[in-house]
């Protein structure tokens, strides 16, 4: 059935099936049909012909046949539709008129003519197939005409007569012209209507293919727009989702992919703080009131510049600083929608801030480089080393059972003053600031009952001590193996000890306005043991401290006095009866017990005491008791009450006494002792 | 570092505790916590601090306290870290963590959700290098746990 | 033209009058109010055309006397400005959300006063 039907397709198509354009495949299936109909017929008529053996008439309706059946087969071959279709209806019109005249049974050849206006116009179209139907019946027109005429001239009556419808009367050719132009003028009529609405049928198809391919075109470039923005663009219904249609940036700005209908204070929540989550979502519901005022809305995006927190898992966050824009669009209320735009500024933040911390930490570094390279690398190994120490009996403390807030406080002062003597002595200024805070810290809670909070407070301080610490520590360990690499070791290196005190006497007398040499010759480290080595160290540097600070008088004072403009500060040491015995003498102002007397009187912690009653040394005693301190105001070198005080608790803790000689004006001497 | 970041995690922490173990933690005196120290605690949950400070929140339990009070919660018998007590440690951290929001309000500040790293002497892996590190330790009658707090403060234009 | 200032300080008030003074000439219409509750007795009592209204007040604040009068119909399209010291947005969008017409901030200068006035009344 099916093949039926593709084969009678194919036959009436001349095999062109739907390619052609639909004028052209309607006239090739008209042509086509005629040819075959035209083709049956005329193969009948020949046929009956032959058998009234009339063999001129068969002989025409096969060379008919045949020419219209080569027509067929052409039209297949070579595709000449046009030339077919023109050769065709002429050769129907010529047949027809022949029939016409012959005139064929009961002149039955006008009813075929009939039907050529029809044949003519659906084959060659609607001018020149009313033009053939004109011929045609001007032909029948002028042939009766010829029919009646009876000229002079026995040629032209005989052409006359001949072609002439002698046969057809007047009033059957009206009634044949009659009929002839009628179907001529409905055919040509429904033609005209048929193309003209095929015409505009085909105007608006073009129109309609015209529309979607432009619908099409500005598709691809929103989605190539989408594509390849780098801002993530959305939309946002009532409900605050989002809509189908964003820009892919979009999926990798908020780390989450397909976002359709998801909803964007979801993808907020958690990212940032609380207060700022909740005034978004009042803000973005606000673009919904019919009556809201854009302009302030505009003003007034919490978001502008936010900064969104997504957790990484493991504690961790990722930090992004984004800029979203909001306006709304939509003409009507039921359409509002948020288009939203935002911008990841996250690499230019983070480049900012990562500047302004690492213009911070190369200031620091610098500062500690410059102080590092500047001292012998054993200095500030042994530096850290008795830092951390010192933290290390302090977090002892902080971790033990001691619930003596006062004793803990004073621990952490007198660790941190030894660290800060040492720091501000290799000029570490960071972390000798730190350490001058701490203290101020703990001055400032002298007077109160100390609380948790307060000691919480100290102990953070501590922790940012201890890290920046750490820092320097890294910093050393690189420049130590720098150094190491660059220089074979140096033999016969000076002793430590004395490299200190050399340091702080350095030191001290530029900013003191004294001058001061060190007397060492009958000092050796050798004699020290490893386990006084610390405590040692510590003490003879507070003593060299105050001495420079308090005991040695600047260099017009000391003229004044007769004595030579620079001081002496002498150590040494001595082993005896088992004992190790290190001598301090510097030759300053000595102790005045007469003005430590009057100091004591003014101090609020000898209130109850007679110190009048005192003998000279027991008054000098007084010097080593917490809070005194001879000098007005606290700087960093010296003063704080706690430098005397802290020789006496360094001695004591490490197992050792010490004896006092003075002279006012002279001298004075501190011989401690330690048993070996 | 800046107390007032810690203080809601310490005020959480007891609250915490009081509400859903009728047990009263009291703190101690806190202390110097180093990088990478040795320690005796055997579970910890880690939450993320990030925003105007940047850091971590960590607290840490004997696998004794751990174990007691997932066995309060469960109400049956728990001896050792199981699944029940990793879940238990973390729900339990995560409410002292929701807690402590309320109080961090008007900081700019986020707060993760809390991981649990168990083991003996297990590493914690401190969001920063060189962090100023502050312990502190609570009893209970249950025996004692541990906040440690790592912060640094951000430096923004 | 009426203008109602309402602010808590005096001072301010008055640095908010003389401003506006020169902009417009306001002693016949400029009332002050020192709370919420005065102010809504004055809107109450008179035709007010612009009320410029603090947000921290004893006995009425700011935000709540917009919630109220936002409530009622005949206030529903008073202009209001929230003069706020408040910068931080989150706050200006509350207000915003209680239903005033725009926002200034502390300290209020002459040139941003002019501008938003002039919204409002031109």
């Amino acid at each position: 059935m099916i093949s039926v039907r593709r084969l009678m397709r194919n036959l009436l198509t001349s095999g062109t099936l739907d390619t052609l354009d639909n004028e052209l495949r309607r006239r090739v299936i008209i042509l086509n049909l005629m040819i075959i109909a035209g083709f049956v017929m005329l193969t009948a008529f020949g046929t009956i012909a032959l058998f009234e053996t009339n063999v001129i008439r068969a002989i025409i309706d096969y060379a008919l046949a045949f020419f219209i059946v080569a027509l067929f087969v052409a039209m297949r071959i070579f595709r000449t539709f046009h030339f077919a279709s023109y050769a065709a209806t002429i050769a129907a019109g010529l047949v027809y008129l022949y029939i016409y005249f012959s005139p064929g049974p009961d002149s039955s050849g006008a009813v075929w003519l009939l039907s050529f206006p029809v044949i003519a116009i659906f084959n060659v179209g609607l001018r020149p197939g009313v033009v053939f139907s004109i011929v045609c019946v001007i032909v029948i027109t002028a042939s009766y005409v010829l029919g009646q005429i009876h000229t002079t001239f026995e040629i032209v009556n005989t052409i006359a007569g001949r072609l002439g419808s002698t046969q057809h009367s007047f009033d059957f050719v009206i009634r044949t012209i009659g009929t002839f132009i009628i179907i001529m003028l409905f055919s040509a009529f429904y033609e005209y209507v048929r193309t003209a609405t095929q015409a505009r049928l085909e105007e608006a198809n073009l129109d309609l293919e015209r529309t979607s391919q432009d619908l099409l075109n500005r598709k691809q470039q929103t989605d190539s727009i989408f594509k390849n923005v780098n801002d993530g663009i959305f939309l946002l219904n009532k409900s605050l989702c989002f809509d189908s249609e964003y820009s892919h940036a979009l999926e990798g700005i908020i780390n989450k992919t397909k976002l359709t209908k998801v909803s964007f204070l979801d993808i907020l929540k958690d990212k940032i703080p609380e207060k700022a989550f909740t005034a978004t979502a009042d803000y973005l519901e606000m673009f919904f009131s019919p009556n809201a005022n854009l302009e302030l809305l505009a003003d007034i995006n919490p978001l502008e510049e936010a900064e969104l927190n997504f957790q990484m898992g493991e504690g961790g966050f990722k930090t992004k600083y984004l800029e979203f824009a909001f306006a709304r669009i939509g003409d009507e209320e039921r359409l509002f929608k948020i288009l939203g735009t935002v911008r990841d500024v996250t690499p230019q933040r983070e480049l900012a801030n990562q500047l302004l911390v690492q213009q911070d930490r190369n200031k620091k570094q610098m500062e500690n480089l410059f102080q590092i390279i500047q001292v012998e690398p054993r200095l500030m190994k042994e530096f850290i080393a008795d830092a951390e120490e010192e933290l290390e009996n302090v977090n002892a403390v902080l971790k033990s059972d001691e619930e003596d807030y006062r004793f803990i406080l004073d621990t952490i002062y007198q660790s941190a003053h030894a660290i800060k003597g040492n720091a501000v002595l290799l000029g570490l200024e960071t972390i000798s600031g730190m350490l001058h805070h701490l203290e101020d810290d703990i001055r400032g809670l002298q007077d109160k009952e100390a609380s948790w909070d307060d000691l919480f407070q100290l102990t953070v301080h501590l922790t940012e001590i201890q890290n920046e610490l750490e820092i320097i520590r890294q910093l050393i360990d690189k420049i130590v193996s720098f150094q190491s690499s660059m220089a074979s070791g140096s033999a016969g290196q000076r002793n430590l000890m004395l490299s200190y005190i050399e340091r702080v006497i350095n030191r001290l007398q530029e900013d003191l306005g004294k001058e001061v040499i060190l007397s060492a010759n009958r000092f050796s480290g050798d004699l020290i043991s490893p386990r006084y080595r610390k405590t040692i160290k510590d003490v003879i540097i507070q003593l060299t401290r105050n001495a420079l600070a308090h005991g040695i008088e600047s260099p017009e004072e000391r003229s004044v006095k007769n004595k030579q403009r620079i001081g002496t500060i002498s150590i040494a040491t001595e082993r005896q009866d088992g004992n190790l015995t290190i001598t301090f003498r510097d030759d300053g102002r000595g102790f005045d017990a007469d003005k430590i007397r009057a100091r004591a009187k003014q101090l609020a912690m000898f209130q109850n005491t007679d110190i009048d009653s005192l003998s000279n040394s027991q008054v000098i005693a007084l010097v080593f008791r917490e809070g005194f301190t001879s000098s007005d105001t606290a700087t960093m070198h010296s003063g704080r009450g706690v430098g005397l005080r802290l020789v006496k608790n360094k001695i004591e803790a490490g197992g050792g006494t010490f004896k006092i000689r003075s002279a006012k004006d002279k001298y004075s001497e501190f011989v401690i002792s330690f048993p070996t | 570092m800046d107390i007032k970041y810690i203080n809601p995690f310490i005020n959480a922490t007891i609250n915490v505790f009081e509400d859903f173990f009728k047990i009263t933690p009291v703190v101690q005196k806190p202390y110097i916590v180093k990088n990478n120290e040795d320690h005796e605690w055997d579970v910890s949950a880690i939450i993320g601090i990030a925003g105007e400070a940047r850091g971590a929140v960590v607290i840490s339990f004997t696998e004794t306290l751990a174990a007691l009070l997932t066995s309060k919660l469960v109400n049956r018998p728990v001896s050792s870290i199981n699944d029940d007590v990793i879940d238990t440690i973390g729900e339990v951290v995560n409410i002292i963590a929701g807690n402590a929001k309320k109080g961090l309000e008007e900081y700019r500040l986020m707060i993760s959700l809390p991981s649990i790293i168990k083991g003996k002497n297990h590493q914690l892996a401190w969001p920063v290098r060189n962090l100023p590190i502050v312990g502190i330790p609570f009893k209970t009658s249950e025996g004692p746990f541990n906040l440690s707090v790592g912060l640094e403060n951000i430096i923004t234009v | 033209m009426k203008i109602l200032v309402v602010d808590d300080s005096r001072i301010m008030r008055s640095i908010v009058k003389n401003t506006l003074k020169t902009m417009y000439d306001v002693d016949e219409g400029f009332i002050e109010a020192s709370n919420g509750e005065e102010a809504f007795t004055v809107l109450e009592n008179n035709r007010i055309d612009l009320m410029l209204l603090d947000w921290n007040m004893p006995i009425l604040n700011g935000i709540d006397l917009v919630r109220k009068l936002r409530g009622m119909a005949e206030f529903k399209n008073l202009p209001i400005i929230m003069v706020t010291s408040e910068a931080a947005k989150y706050n200006v969008i509350e207000a915003v959300k209680a239903g005033v017409n725009d926002y200034l901030v502390k300290p209020v200068t002459e040139k941003n006063l002019y501008e938003k006035v002039k919204k409002f009344l031109d």
